[in-house]
């Protein structure tokens, strides 16, 4: 008698353990990490035009100004980073300062721009490259006094490539 | 399983964190340059001019200050000359002259002097000028020339005078 009540207890004990198997909980933590890489993308060009000059009207130069910017380039950047920006232009010119020449033919005349760098990305969809705040790209063009005065009649025309390095 | 997950996010990690290059924004810049033409010097003659009425030539007078035009360069004008006192209105200007020009006596508003007008700096005497930008000045090489025959008829008086136009056409 005493040997088969030993038995019946050994077996509920592990009813029991597998009962509370099912009953309770478990919390797993499954540690997941992601960087936000740096990086910028560009849209559609821009368009800087000085509209029509006469070497007369205009033998002063014109001031640097934004307002010849009359499509600004689209540029997307990562929110909250800064990116470097270099400029070249097509027929001479580098970064900000006056070499920069529009052309017809072998005509040429001589401008200067001057952009801000770095610009400080806003994200996905606000675009940097205009002049909402400081931190943008906030592009601007001029002449100096007389860089018209041997320029023939025509239509003059060059292309700035910039560069946002990430 | 887990262990493999885990590996993969690490290797995607130091991947997007490298430098990935740039980007580039391009922006296109025209300008249009228009015709312009202005008056870099005044033209002026001698006040008085001397109108010998012995001498037997044609008698031909240089002004004491050229009329000089800055034009946009290559840029083709012409000058227009008109007369105060004369029938000349508008005339194209050549180095061959423009005549139905006359200087009148102020106080013998009767009394003229018939004289051409030169504008001798022309290109193939067709009163063409060339503009040679704003930095050089083109002269209209202006000059008076009075026919003997008019000049021998002329009566003597101090005031003859006369005011020329000239308007530059680009």
């Amino acid at each position: 008698m005493k040997k088969y009540f030993v038995v019946l207890v050994a077996m509920v004990m592990v009813i029991a353990m597998v009962n509370g198997a099912f009953a309770g909980t478990i919390t797993p933590k499954v540690q997941s990490t992601a960087v936000v890489a740096n990086g910028c993308s560009t849209g559609a060009d821009g368009v800087l035009d000085f509209g029509t000059l006469d070497a007369v009207t205009n033998a002063g130069g014109i001031a640097e100004s934004a307002l010849y910017v009359t499509t600004k380039p689209i540029i997307y950047c990562t929110n909250g980073s800064t990116f470097a920006v270099t400029a070249a232009g097509a027929n001479g010119g580098t970064n900000v300062g006056s070499g920069y020449m529009l052309k017809k033919g072998t005509d040429t005349i001589t401008y200067s721009i001057s952009y801000v760098t770095p610009i400080t990305g806003k994200g996905a969809t606000v675009n940097v490259g205009g002049v909402v705040l400081g931190t943008d790209l906030n592009l601007k063009a001029g002449f100096l006094a007389g860089a018209l005065n041997n320029a023939p009649t025509g239509t003059y025309t060059d292309t700035i490539t910039f560069t946002i390095n990430y | 399983m887990a262990v493999f997950t885990v590996l993969s996010l690490i290797i995607g990690t130091v991947s997007a964190g490298t430098p990935a290059g740039f980007a580039t924004a391009i922006v296109k810049v025209n300008v249009q340059v228009l015709v312009s033409c202005q008056e870099a010097q005044h033209g002026l003659f001698p006040s008085p001019l001397t109108i010998d009425t012995e001498v037997a030539g044609d008698q031909t007078f240089t002004p004491s200050a050229d009329e000089l035009v800055r034009c946009t360069n290559g840029t083709v004008f012409t000058v227009k000359v008109s007369s105060a006192n004369g029938t000349a209105l508008d005339q194209t200007c050549t180095s061959v002259g423009v005549s139905g020009m006359a200087l009148r006596s102020v106080s013998w508003p009767g009394d003229s002097i018939e004289y051409n007008f030169m504008c001798s700096g022309d290109t193939g005497g067709e009163g063409n000028f060339t503009g040679a930008g704003h930095t050089t000045a083109r002269a209209i090489g202006i000059g008076i020339k009075v026919l003997a025959a008019n000049a021998q008829a002329a009566l003597a008086h101090a005031d003859y005078s006369d005011t020329v136009t000239l308007t530059i056409s680009y």
